[in-house]
This record gives C-alpha cells, structure tokens and sequence, in this order.
C-alpha cells in the first residue's frame, strides 16, 4: 500500500475511534459526578448515618421491636459500606471502563480491518477471475466471428464467381459443338456474341477483383493540418457537377484540424455515390455541413433520398450489407467507417426519425493538427 | 504523627528491652488512636495489614479485616472467614497486636522492618459486587480491581531488632 492510502487509513481510523473516546470520556465524567453527588457530604452517606443512630436510639427505647429494628440496620448498614466501597473503587472503576472500552474498540477496528482486506482481496479475485472469463469469452467470439468472416467472405466469393462463370462455361461448352454443326457465317455471329458475353464476364469479375483490392490494400492514414472550410469547398467544386442530378451546398466552420485530405474526400465521395445509385435518376440534394464542439468536429453528409430499410441501418457498416443491388459488393461503407476510426473518429449513420431523407454523421477529433 | 516519629517511636519502645521479634504493641498505639479508631467507629469494614522485611526479603505477613458492629459497638476482628474475636473498643488495641503482629519464621540476621498498612478493600469484599452470570460484554472484574488497589495510609514503620 502507499502512504497515502496509510495516511487515508489512520485518517478514518481516527474518524472513528475519536468519537468513542470522547463519548466514553463524557460517560465516565458524568457517573463519577453522579457517584459523588450520592456520596458527597450533602448525600445519602449523612443520612444513612442519621438512620442508623435513630435506629439504634428507636431500639433502646423500644426493646420489643429490637429484632425488627436490627434487620433495618443491618440492611441500611449493608447500603452505607456498599455506597463507601464504590466511592474508594470509583477511580479505578473508571480506569477499568477505558481500559475495556479501549480493548473494545480495538477489536472492532482489527475486525473492520481484517474483514475489509478479506473482502477487498475476495472482490480483487473475483473481478480478475471475471476479467479472465471475459479476456476467454472475447477470445472465442473473436475467433468466431474471424470465422464467420470468412465464411461470409466465401458465400460471397462464390455467389459473385458463379454469375459470370455460368456463361463463359456455357459458352466454352458449346463452342466445340457449334463450330462442327453451324455454318462458317453463323458461327462467326455466334462466336462474335459469345466473345462479347466473355469480355462483359471477364469485366464483372475484374470489378469484383477491383473491389476487394481496395478494400484489402486500404491506403494508410496520413494525416495533416487542413482547414475544413477550404476542404469541403473545394470538394464541392470538385463535385458539384458529377450528376445531372445532384445538387451540393456547403457550410463549414472555420477549424483547422488533422485529417488525410485523399481519404477524407474519398469517405464523403463514397457517401454521395451510394446515395445517387440506390436513388437511380431521381434529383438528389447533398449538404455538408459542419460544426464544432470542445473536442470534436462533426461533418454531416445529408441527402434527400430514400430511408435506408430498417433492417439494414443496424448493420450498415458490415461487409457485403447493401440495398442498391446485385453489382454493389456492399464494401464501400466498410471502408468509409475504416478511414473514421483510423482518424480517431467515427462514422455514424444518424437515424431516420432525425432526418429527412439520409445523414451520415463523420466524427473528427480536433486539438491535433500536426502533420502526420 | 509523622512516619519518622513513629519511627523513632518503634526504635525508643524496642530500646526498653523487649526480647521477643515482634515490635511492642506500643508502637502501634498512636495510630491505632489517632487514625484506626476513627476509621472504625465510620462502620465501614478494611483491612490492616503487617509485613515484616529484610531488605528486599518479606520475612512474614499478615492481614486482619477489622469490621465495627454499630449495633453492638464491638470490634469484630476476622482472617479470612475466621472470627478471631469480638472486643469492645478498648480492648482493641491489645487483641489486635496480638493477631496482627506476626514472627518472622526465618530468624532475621539483624535488624528488619516491620510496617502497618491500612487498605481501604480486599478481594474477598468485593467479590460481593461480581456478577455471577458472567452474561455482559463488558463486566468488571471485581476481584482484579480490588487486588490492584493501592494500600490508603502507612500506619507504621519501624525498624525491629530481635
């Protein structure tokens, strides 16, 4: 233990054990006073003393009531010398009851000592064991769901890799057989549009490749001092005119914090890109917006598109979770939330009772602005 | 009278040629007079005591409970629970020398002391006040107390040469 958790022991020891001392020298002063005020020559002693001799005087004037007289002197006898022994024993009467209530309060304190360590260890060794059990249980949903990961990862490989190879073995198959039955002019045709359906195959499985590229070849962060208003605005200047059917406005404070200028307009654009697909021609209206408070920076990313589904908003930054089809490998948002949590921050999706349409919400952290 | 008067007191009366080991009972008189008649006639029972030493070396001892029948007006002197006898005040001085003085049983080499103690309780008395059911969490040991009580006066000391 250190000396200052000795120090706040002695402290609450003193806390208590003063009290008692005191009450017990308050005790003590109070009864010797009441002994003294019985025994005391304005007290009892005069005139038990007063007593006897008048029956003693009563007993030689009345020889009949001698045996009765004699019992009531003995009696009030046995109360003077009682009264007279316990005035000689006060003070060491009152030594006693320290000495004891001392003894007393010393026990207590080993015990309220000796219980709190025995408590404080059972409750240290009860938590760690739970840390343990817990470091365990994290462990094997770890494994798990590393696991499971992979498991996704393959239903998901296989489903992608089966549309297109379903034509191209389709083709490959046929082509034998159609070059010996079909004429010269109409296997020309044929092998023409089966090259076509080939090549658009071979570009689905090139996309998918491309996708799962970038998400396992994530650039690292390099962060640098950057004034969120210029940001945004060139951003918007950037992409203003992407689509004929978007419209994008800008308000920003005039912070500068630390970000990775390349991966940043890459989170946003990503956002923007998912809205106008899964909105398909339909006008959309982007604002980013940001602000401030002590520690962070908020960037808002709102369009007035569709509500995403219920049921995909609690999982929406999982890999292969997406609304807008079968094309979209559903890795853009997991990649978005990445680049967050690799600022410091965090990507959230703001629910839809908050907003009309979509927000998403990219935490920044401020007060860091140097360069990476 | 100081402790040094009874002192020389003891030494004078001793000087008058008694041959026996125990002082004279005229050393005592004075404080049996002035200080244990007193304290008798209150009714209130104590104890005198008599020790006989050789330096550090307790040659004999002997304690008396005085108890004063107020009723009677007859000194009760007892040892233990034995009555030694009953004796009107008078008388007192002598019956007391007699039972209180105590011989050494190991001849002393020369001079040794002998002195009078006056103790106020003894253990015996205030067994009276001990509960019996032993219950409380905190009792008073009655018997201790009375044991660690300091004797009240010296009622004499004086040097004894056999």
């Amino acid at each position: 233990m250190t000396l200052k958790v000795w120090a706040k022991l002695i402290i609450a020891l003193a806390l208590v054990t003063l009290p008692l001392i005191v009450s017990n020298h308050i005790l003590q002063r109070q009864s010797l006073d009441l002994l003294n005020r019985v025994h005391g020559s304005g007290g009892v002693a005069p005139i038990l003393d007063d007593h006897l001799n008048l029956l003693k005087e009563t007993a030689r004037r009345e020889p009949s009531r001698t045996a009765q007289l004699h019992s009531k002197f003995q009696k009030t006898l046995d109360a003077k010398i009682a009264l007279d022994d316990l005035s000689t024993v006060q003070g060491s009467i009152a030594k006693e009851i320290t000495s004891q209530s001392l003894k007393i309060t010393l026990t207590v304190l080993a015990i309220a000592l000796f219980l709190s360590l025995f408590l404080s260890k059972n409750i240290v060794a009860t938590f760690s064991w739970l840390h343990r059990q817990n470091q365990v249980q994290a462990s094997r949903l770890q494994t798990l769901s590393a696991i499971e990961s992979w498991q996704k990862l393959a239903r998901m490989l296989v489903h992608e890799l089966r549309a297109p190879l379903t034509p191209l073995k389709l083709v490959a198959g046929d082509l034998d057989e159609k070059y010996r039955t079909l004429p010269p002019k109409q296997f020309e045709s044929y092998l023409q549009e089966g090259s076509q359906l080939m090549s658009e195959q071979i570009a689905s499985v090139e996309a998918m490749v491309e996708s799962f590229l970038k998400f396992a070849k994530l650039p690292e962060v390099t962060k640098r001092p950057t004034h969120l208003r210029e940001f945004l605005e060139q951003f918007a200047d950037r992409y203003r005119d992407h689509s004929a059917n978007l419209s994008l406005t800008v308000a920003a404070v005039d912070e500068t914090v630390s970000l990775d200028p390349e991966l940043c307009t890459h989170l946003i654009f990503n956002l923007m890109r998912n809205a106008l697909e899964a909105n398909g021609e339909r006008p959309l209206t982007f604002t980013v917006t940001a602000d401030q408070t002590s520690s962070l920076c908020h960037i808002t990313i709102a369009n007035n598109g569709r509500p995403i589904p219920e049921d995909i908003c609690a999982r929406i930054f999982d890999p292969y979770v997406t609304s807008s089809g079968p094309t979209n490998l559903g890795l853009g948002l997991t990649i978005c939330k990445k680049i967050a949590l690799d600022h410091g921050g965090d990507l959230w999706l703001k629910s839809n009772d908050e907003v009309h349409g979509i927000a998403f919400q990219f935490d920044l952290p401020k007060g860091e602005t140097r360069e990476a | 009278m100081t402790n040094w008067g009874l002192i020389v007191l003891g030494l004078f009366a001793l000087e008058a040629g008694s041959a026996s080991a125990k002082p004279d009972c005229a050393v005592l008189k004075s404080a049996f007079t002035e200080q244990i008649v007193p304290r008798i006639k209150t009714g209130v029972p104590f104890e005198l005591m008599y020790l006989g030493s050789e330096g550090d070396a307790l040659l004999c001892r002997q304690t008396i409970h005085l108890t004063y029948d107020l009723w009677d007006e007859k000194v009760s002197l007892n040892r233990g629970a034995t009555q030694l006898g009953k004796f009107p005040l008078p008388q007192t001085l002598t019956a007391l020398c007699g039972h209180l003085m105590c011989e050494p049983s190991e001849t002393p080499r020369g001079r040794y002391r002998a002195r009078v103690l006056l103790n106020p309780l003894w253990e015996g008395r205030l067994a009276r006040f001990q509960d019996s059911s032993g219950s409380g969490l905190v009792t008073i040991n009655w018997r201790k107390l009375a044991s660690t009580l300091p004797s009240e006066k010296l009622l004499l000391d004086v040097e004894v040469v056999p």
